[in-house]
């Protein structure tokens, strides 16, 4: 009799401990998720803090507990990636953890929300054939003149009366953080280690929970290689991008840059001097193209081309007037156009435009402060668009993109 | 065939029983009775130890009741009575940062169950102007 009850007690134990060991698993499974979601809501409202918090500085961990209660450690770190800034938070709890990273973007602050910013220089803005004006402007004193240009007489839209505003002498200059970041950026890769561009391949994709890759070429570099993330590609040449080449959320620093046409995705690009943006080329947001050197910089965004974020051109010190940024015809760009220098619109922008002179280079002359058959529309920019910090004052930052 | 039959019922139904003395019976009693006894105890601490579906349901509530809150920028501290229980809404600055709202929503379940307890949110968020 013993032993069949005991052998019925070890049957009875064992059931019992299966059904104690799927209870216990599955409450372990669900304090795990639970603890994941806490783990994230703090990651989340770590990035809140971080980006209200201007004191935090670049490349410094910093380790916070969010509520004071030991349980809820954080830890932050604020980096420069291209025009904006990254942050990452990473919350802990016991031995789980829970990383996530933004790319912080600004409100936009009054020069963004100035559909066109025309520096004062004693001309009039002058407007022929289709072009249209929509939203705020800040126009020389001379006000606006209706011109037939080659043949076309105004036919568009121009900015309501009680839109414009007088605009000032100055030039819209570019901020010093600005100028500093573009310094920076140039000067990579400085003390920082590098690879050579042979190692491309190696590193396709790269965590922005890691550390950048960058990759130097001392010459003139074609770049058809897929890379995605936190790659920052050098070229003290001329740094080419085929048509071919995805890319996605990555930096490139040259001397001279050239996208070629077709070319779609997503990347910051920052030219000493030269930079071309070939017809049918995609720059999805938040892409920035920006020609800043000490010399003449030109920026120029082919026909068909559509841009999501902003163009920037300026020198630091040389004339303004010798750098110049062209948008031709049927190219869009979609966020901020900035030029320390004169700008040709051709095709259409759905944002602001600040520059210091307009002017439309045709096979027969040259006109100063003229936009012909271009758009200017500042209620076609998406509600959500957020602008560099660097060329805010100011305003907020907010999440614009999120990493992986 | 039937001889066969005949010897299973015969070897199944009418051999003798061996006998056990009431010790062992005892014995085997107290063995089963303390092994479920224990196991059940154990089974019924594990269960009670986790999460109800009650209070998943409360923690959804509160996450609804969160995202409302950052949508419609109410930033006012308030209390909630529902069936269930009660939700306290507590707003403050963060740090003293006004650009910071530190939302704290407590539910205090109505039921006085031991294992039925108070469930928590923080979250700090960025203060929006009201819609």
């Amino acid at each position: 009799m013993l032993p069949t009850v005991l052998f019925i007690s070890l049957v009875v134990t064992l059931l019992c401990t299966a059904l104690i060991g799927a209870a216990y698993y599955k409450n372990r499974l669900l304090a795990r998720d639970r603890n994941r979601i806490v783990l994230s809501r703090n990651a989340h409202s770590a990035l809140n803090f971080l980006a209200v918090s201007e004191q935090i500085p670049y490349r410094q961990p910093l380790v916070i507990d969010l509520y004071g209660t030991g349980e809820d450690s954080v830890s932050l770190l604020k980096r420069e990636w291209g025009f904006f800034d990254m942050a990452m938070a990473k919350a802990f709890r016991g031995r789980q953890a829970h990383g996530i990273c933004g790319l912080l973007g600004a409100t936009p602050d009054k020069t963004a929300n100035t559909a066109l910013y025309l520096s004062d220089e004693d001309q009039p803005l002058s407007l022929a054939g289709r072009s249209i004006i929509r939203g705020g402007c800040l126009l020389p004193e001379a006000g606006i003149r209706y011109e037939t240009i080659e043949g076309k007489s105004f036919t568009g839209e121009a900015p309501k009366p009680a839109a414009i505003k007088q605009s000032g002498a100055d030039a819209p200059e570019l901020p010093a953080a600005f100028l500093a970041r573009v310094r920076w950026l140039q000067g990579l890769p400085g003390d920082l280690p590098s690879l050579p561009t042979g190692r491309m391949t190696d590193f396709r994709q790269r965590s922005f929970l890691e550390e950048p890759i960058l990759f130097f070429s001392p010459g003139d570099f074609l770049l058809s290689t897929p890379l995605e993330g936190n790659v920052i590609v050098c070229s003290r040449g001329t740094l080419t991008v085929s048509s071919t080449a995805r890319l996605k959320n990555v930096i490139l620093v040259a001397k001279k840059i050239i996208v070629r046409s077709g070319f779609e995705g997503n990347l910051q690009a920052i030219a000493h001097d030269t930079l071309l943006v070939e017809s049918g080329c995609r720059l999805t947001y938040p892409s920035a193209v920006a020609a800043v050197g000490s010399g003449r910089c030109h920026l120029a965004i082919g026909s068909g081309a559509v841009l999501e974020g902003l163009a920037v051109v300026g020198s630091r010190n040389g004339n303004p007037l010798e750098n110049t940024l062209s948008v031709e015809e049927g190219a869009q760009v979609t966020g901020q156009i900035y030029a320390g220098g004169m700008v040709m619109l051709r095709g259409s922008l759905h944002g602001s435009l600040a520059c210091q002179r307009l002017y439309v280079l045709t096979p027969s002359a040259l006109y100063e402060n003229l936009l012909l058959d271009a758009e200017i529309d500042l209620d076609k920019r998406p509600k959500a668009f957020l602008a560099s910090p660097l060329l805010t004052k100011g305003t907020r930052l907010k999440t614009l993109q999120w990493l992986d | 065939m039937t001889h066969t039959v005949h010897l299973v019922f015969r070897r199944l139904f009418l051999h003798r029983l061996r006998a056990s003395s009431i010790v062992d019976l005892t014995v085997a009693m107290v063995i089963l009775t303390l092994v479920t006894a224990s196991a059940l105890v154990l089974y019924l601490q594990v269960t009670r130890s986790g999460s109800t579906l009650q209070q998943l349901r409360w923690e959804l509530w509160l996450h609804r009741y969160a995202s409302q809150t950052r949508k419609d920028a109410s930033y006012q501290n308030e209390r909630l009575s529902l069936a269930e229980g009660m939700v306290e809404k507590k707003v403050s600055h963060y740090q003293a940062n006004p650009k910071l709202v530190l939302l704290e929503l407590t539910f205090l379940p109505a039921t006085e169950n031991a294992h039925e307890k108070a469930y928590a949110y923080r979250e700090i968020i960025e203060r929006e102007d009201r819609p």
